[in-house]
């Protein structure tokens, strides 16, 4: 999906970008949980940047405080230029007309009591004033590109099956043809076959629209096919960000080596030779973070000085970026 | 739209929709709202039921035009007739006055009682409900306690307190009873948008940019109906027995207008020698109560979603 064969690593003027971003959440006691701890990430435009990490590396919640579903306890999210942090109830309403979303599970992102239509024209009726007719033939439209049929617009979600309804989703998501699509784990409640589909549908619509798309999953098989750029999360802060190629080629960060190895090689000869790099434990308690690199505790390579000082993103070769002691900077 | 012509998008295979087993199985393309009307008028009972709603709500209506005598007038001459006297086809009372006609205007008086009270809880309980359930919060805390509050007076001993102060009339009681039920509605729709509220489509209508008050008339209430539907239909039941109730003690209608309640009290006294009087209103009561309530049961076991997973 490369655009250009000179992607730059961080754009210069990203269409989305975010600055030390931090979400926390509140429980019981007063306790304060914080999901994302700094997060850096650009998006330019017509860019599919992945997100990747494991589950409870902060990914959804970092996209929550991306759109704003959750307010981020501090950072800024500028998008087209505008700190959406800062915007109003209605300034922010705008706003969201250019970034849409495409949820993890169909099941529950389609209101049942609705009609497909009604579902898919929702966004057309919060930002626009098309008639019931235009919005009918945008619907109809709609449902032809992401390959179901007209006369499915007017039946009820529970009648589809997983990859049909994330279609309808993909639909609503795209309908006000939006500058910024982000995909929560939208193929990872999906049997593999209609992941399949389901994501080729996804990438070949964003890049005929041009749409930017911020796509966060924990399967690295589906980066290599989707994105121009990877940025590796672990426990709330990234730990790399590398063009896609580059970051398959020479992972940078031991996270990243050990995410690597631990997914499979389709080639049974190949896969028996690799040399697999284990990781041991969990991942530790967001909420009491280890000192130092939030990796140091599960590190295979973990030195005195991992345990003890926190590394900072620092440019690595090929562009990319790393948070890790061990990497000679660029 | 300057597309270029579909991509190598893979086709549809459509995932056949399983139902579990028993009941014949449905037409493939269902609306909700048929597939609740199938299972709901499913069972004789909530067919019976319905019969005797639509019945009671058919003969309130048309009570003016259907009745054979004025309700109120007194014949002397004809005084504690049995039933299936010529012109008097449920006897006469101990003034003479015709029973049937008596009990269509008390059925007038039960549907105008039912529907003063349940409108003024859906009014009072629904709205706070939805903004409680949707927004949690102080909101939250707030109407919860209100409703608390509500709900820790015994219904007939409210209803007597207001009507003491208000004066006794119809609409005084069943503002009383709709009162009583404002907590009622509040807590089952709170419950219900508690639970819809966590549902994905919300935080996506959310991202989409909906208003709150659309998310709330789009999304929350249409999923919220159900439990609501069969909440409505257990109060008319109770409105009903509250009606009867309280004009049986005279703080409801008064005489001599009909009421089922009325008519009861007044024929208690003379209960021993001619029973119908009171047998004929006391059976309305019962009838419409029961299916009231049987409405509510057959609705609650007809809404769960059938919801299929691939």
């Amino acid at each position: 999906m490369s655009t250009t064969p000179a992607v730059p690593a961080v754009p210069a003027t990203p269409l989305l970008d975010v600055r030390d971003l931090r979400v926390e959440y509140r429980s019981r006691g007063r306790r304060t949980v914080a999901a994302v701890r700094s997060v850096d990430l650009q998006v330019a435009a017509g860019e599919v940047v992945a997100l990747v990490g494991e589950s409870g590396s902060g990914k959804s919640s970092a996209v929550r405080g991306i759109m704003q579903l959750i307010r981020p306890a501090g950072g800024e999210v500028r998008f087209d230029g505008q700190d959406l942090t800062t915007l109003g109830r209605k300034e922010l309403r705008r706003a969201r007309r250019d970034m849409q979303m495409v949820f993890q599970d169909p099941f529950s992102s389609l209101d049942p009591a609705m009609t497909v239509a009604e579902i898919i024209a929702e966004p057309l009726m919060v930002h626009t004033d098309q008639d019931r007719k235009q919005r009918r033939a945008s619907v109809v439209e709609m449902l032809e590109l992401v390959g179901l049929r007209r006369e499915h617009a007017d039946r009820y979600p529970h009648e589809f099956s997983g990859g049909q309804r994330q279609r309808i989703a993909i639909a609503r998501a795209l309908i006000l043809r939006p500058r910024l699509v982000i995909a929560d784990e939208a193929v990872s409640a999906l049997d593999v076959s209609s992941q399949n589909q389901v994501l080729q549908l996804l990438q070949s619509l964003i890049a005929e629209l041009g749409i930017a798309c911020l796509f966060i999953t924990h399967d690295l098989a589906v980066v290599r096919s989707i994105a121009d750029r990877v940025a590796v999360m672990y426990l709330g802060r990234l730990v790399e960000q590398q063009r896609t190629e580059d970051l398959f080629d020479h992972p940078e960060h031991p996270y990243t080596q050990a995410l690597l190895s631990a997914a499979l090689v389709a080639d049974p000869r190949v896969q028996r030779t690799r040399r697999r790099t284990r990781l041991e434990g969990e991942l530790p308690d967001p909420a009491n973070p280890p000192a130092g690199c939030v990796f140091s505790t599960r590190c295979p390579l973990a030195i005195d000085v991992c345990h003890e000082v926190a590394p900072p993103m620092r440019p690595v070769a090929g562009g990319g970026q790393a948070a890790c002691h061990l990497v000679e900077p660029a | 739209m300057s597309l270029v012509p579909t991509p190598d998008i893979p086709p549809v295979v459509e995932a056949p929709v399983t139902e579990p087993s028993g009941a014949p199985s449905p037409p493939r393309h269902e609306s909700p709202r048929r597939r609740f009307l199938r299972r709901f008028t499913g069972p004789w009972t909530s067919r019976a039921a319905l019969f005797v709603v639509a019945l009671w709500l058919f003969v309130a209506v048309t009570a003016t035009w259907l009745a054979p005598h004025d309700p109120v007038v007194q014949d002397l001459t004809a005084r504690r007739l049995p039933p299936l006297s010529p012109d008097h086809l449920l006897g006469t009372d101990s003034l003479g006055r015709d029973t049937l006609s008596r009990l269509m205007y008390g059925a007038r008086v039960a549907a105008q009682a039912a529907a003063i009270s349940v409108l003024v809880g859906l009014a009072f309980g629904v709205p706070p409900a939805l903004l409680a359930g949707l927004l949690r919060g102080p909101w939250d805390a707030v109407f919860s306690r209100i409703a608390d509050a509500l709900l820790s007076f015994p219904p007939l001993l409210l209803a007597l307190a207001i009507v003491g102060v208000m004066g006794p009339n119809l609409t005084n009681a069943m503002l009383a009873i709709g009162i009583v039920f404002i907590p009622r509605f509040f807590r089952v729709v709170r419950a219900a948008t508690l639970a819809v509220r966590e549902e994905t489509f919300i935080e996506a209508s959310r991202s989409i940019g909906t208003p709150t008050s659309w998310v709330l008339r789009r999304h929350v209430l249409p999923n919220v109906v159900s439990p609501l539907a069969v909440q409505i239909s257990l109060a008319l039941g109770f409105a009903i027995l509250a009606e009867s109730s309280l004009s049986f003690l005279g703080l409801g209608v008064q005489a001599p207008e009909a009421s089922w309640g009325s008519m009861l009290s007044e024929g208690r006294a003379a209960w021993f020698y001619t029973p119908w009087p009171i047998i004929v209103p006391a059976t309305a009561v019962v009838a419409c109560v029961l299916a009231c309530n049987v409405l509510g049961d057959s609705m609650a076991d007809s809404v769960g979603r059938e919801r299929t997973r691939a």
